[in-house]
């Protein structure tokens, strides 16, 4: 008999409250190791939060998470990166003054750990070619020595998971990766992570609006509504429920 | 490096040859302290420039280093040894400050390296073995490889190797990994944190190198001036090089020594001309600031910009000025869960 893994991410009775008004109310969430799982609800569910406290941007105020079976509730945020979290922000987060190729460096070095390194230039040279490699994957390739703050919200978003996927990460935080693309770059992103999945057996988790990117990526589904989780299960299932159809009427999105 | 970096790289070795000759012995020392500024502004400007880290307390690591200096020269160390000295105990302070500001970011962080650095000074002025008020006297330089220091021109090229040297080491920080992790910190400091960077940390490196240069700069000006006294630790020590690097350009790896040669100079001659004269460098100050808020050095960018207008539109660089290095005293939190995070601003707007 083979011991099945610990799950990628356990977040046990979550509550985070932000001056009095509660972001999350006793959140659970388990997704196995390998799994694409997608946390859907209408706007100011939560969903951010959940991803900043999985992450290590917010401590919960109370409960506990867990990546890959360690408790990290009160690990800081850069040492999550390197247990193998990764994360790309709603509002896509670069550093504006840095060329598109420069950004990705940023990630490269520090993932090499060559980042400490302040008596030599060799580390810059060893993070070109898997620099030019992941823009050349996020089809980024062309606009590489763009300021990033000249880039549009979606090549930025796609920046961003450029930065993300440079980090080998085991477990990849993808919140709302579609928002501000165009139809053609929601596609070639939703292939993209489909790949890689596919390729790496990452743990993807992934917030979105965009339901046809859901049905398209997620195994699981889970539904927050007002910090609570309205409920988890199987996309095709979740889709029918009507408490689901009934909090996603007043949305439009 | 670039044919027309080469050059100039040329130019500036046969000009510190033959400075001497063309300045005359009268003026040597204040270009001396000259040459000394540029490397303290340009190790200043790792913090300001690339970092984003507002330091108001550099002075401290200038002080220590000098002090140093001056004590180990009565021994007759020979001028490397005292140097590297000067190096080390400007870092070791340096690092002990920086672990005292460990949690602090911003204005709380320029305000306590100020206080810091106020009290050092206040404590050298009180401790007798430092020479109390008075300072160090009669700091001369061991004849080194049969080149007494005695001789004006000998010191003028004893202060411009290791500057160079200075210099050269801060170069190669700014092309490395480690300056380029610092360019992002200074944009984003949570952003880098969640590439895997420990901020905190990356700060208190940088900082400590910051630190060993004041510190190099301040042993050179202890045998250059002979005399090391509590001024070199007092606040304004740490002002100038500031306005240095403003002057010239925080976004330029020469706008610190620009600055700081430009700043000598016109204290130097003005004083000469006008008792007033700290009038007219703040009215230059003031000048610079509003026409050239990115320093000097940006003269040639923005003479190119109004003659082809938008010529690179929003996609060429962007460089740096004052408004960013007061933005660095923004509150900005690492995203550290050992202490408690303010709320993210960008997020809670744009997800309503
Ligand atoms: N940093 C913050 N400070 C204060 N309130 C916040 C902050 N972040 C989120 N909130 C609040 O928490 C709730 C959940 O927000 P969020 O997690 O962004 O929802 P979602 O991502 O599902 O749209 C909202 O009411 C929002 O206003
Ligand atoms: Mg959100």
């Amino acid at each position: 008999m083979t011991t099945t893994p610990p799950p990628a991410v356990e977040v046990r009775n979550v509550v985070k409250r932000f001056a009095g008004n509660t972001a999350l109310d006793d959140v659970e969430l388990t997704v196995p190791a390998g799994q694409v799982h997608a946390v859907i609800g209408p706007n100011g569910a939560g969903k951010s939060t959940l991803f900043a406290v999985i992450a290590g941007e917010h401590r919960p105020d109370r409960g506990t998470v867990h990546i890959a079976g360690q408790n990290v509730t009160s690990m800081a945020a850069h040492r999550r990166v390197k247990a193998g979290v990764a994360r790309a922000f709603q509002v896509a987060r670069v550093f504006a003054e840095m060329t598109v190729e420069e950004n990705v460096t940023v990630a490269v070095v520090a993932a090499h750990g060559t980042s400490r390194v302040f008596w030599s230039g060799g580390g810059l040279r060893r993070a070109r070619r898997p620099v030019a490699e992941a823009l050349e994957e996020m089809r980024l390739g062309d606009l590489r020595k763009r300021q990033a703050r000249a880039l549009s919200q979606g090549d930025r978003k796609r920046l961003e998971i450029a930065m993300a996927l440079v980090l080998e990460p085991k477990l990849l935080l993808l919140d709302e990766p579609t928002a501000g693309m165009s139809p053609e770059e929601t596609a070639a992103t939703v292939e993209l992570v489909h790949e890689l999945w596919t390729h790496t057996g990452l743990t993807v988790l992934l917030t979105e609006h965009d339901m046809q990117v859901v049905f398209g990526l997620a195994q699981q589904l889970t539904v927050l509504n007002r910090g609570t989780v309205l409920c988890t299960g199987d996309p095709a299932v979740v889709r029918e429920r009507e408490d689901v159809r009934e909090i996603y009427l007043g949305a439009s999105t | 490096m670039t044919r027309r970096g080469v050059a100039g790289l040329v130019a500036l070795v046969v000009l510190a040859v033959v400075w001497p000759q063309i300045i005359g012995s009268g003026q040597l020392f204040f270009w001396d302290t000259a040459v000394i500024a540029v490397l303290f502004a340009t190790s200043v400007n790792l913090l300001f420039g690339s970092a984003g880290i507002p330091s108001f307390g550099q002075a401290a690591f200038y002080g220590v280093g000098a002090y140093a200096v001056a004590k180990v020269a009565g021994h007759a160390w020979p001028v490397p040894a005292a140097l590297v000295l000067a190096v080390v105990v400007g870092g070791v302070v340096a690092f002990a400050t920086s672990l005292l500001t460990w949690r602090t970011a911003g204005l709380a962080f320029a305000m306590l390296t100020l206080a810091i650095a106020q009290a050092l000074y206040t404590l050298v002025e009180k401790v007798n073995w430092l020479g109390g008020y008075n300072g160090l006297p009669g700091i001369t330089a061991p004849s080194l490889w049969g080149i007494n220091f005695f001789n004006q021109a000998n010191l003028w090229y004893l202060d411009v190797v290791w500057v160079a040297l200075g210099l050269l080491a801060f170069w190669r920080i700014r092309r490395s990994p480690f300056g380029h992790t610092l360019n992002a910190i200074r944009q984003d400091p949570r952003r880098a944190a969640f590439l895997g960077v420990n901020v905190r940390a990356y700060r208190a490196v940088a900082f400590t190198l910051a630190g060993c240069g004041a510190g190099l700069a301040g042993g050179l000006f202890a045998y250059t001036n002979q005399i090391v006294s509590p001024a070199s630790l007092y606040w304004t020590e740490s002002a100038t090089p500031i306005i240095m690097l403003l002057l010239g350009g925080i976004s330029y790896f020469w706008g610190p020594a620009v600055g700081a040669i430009l700043l000598s100079a016109l204290l130097n001659y003005l004083d000469q001309v006008t008792t007033s004269y700290l009038f007219y460098i703040g009215i230059l100050l003031l000048v610079v600031l509003l026409l050239l808020p990115q320093g000097i050095l940006s003269v040639p960018a923005t003479l190119q910009r109004l003659l082809h207008r938008n010529r690179d539109g929003p996609l060429g660089p962007r460089r740096r000025g004052l408004a960013d290095a007061v933005g660095g005293l923004g509150p900005e939190p690492p995203g550290d869960l050992a202490t408690p995070l303010v709320p993210e601003p960008t997020d809670s707007a744009s997800t309503s």
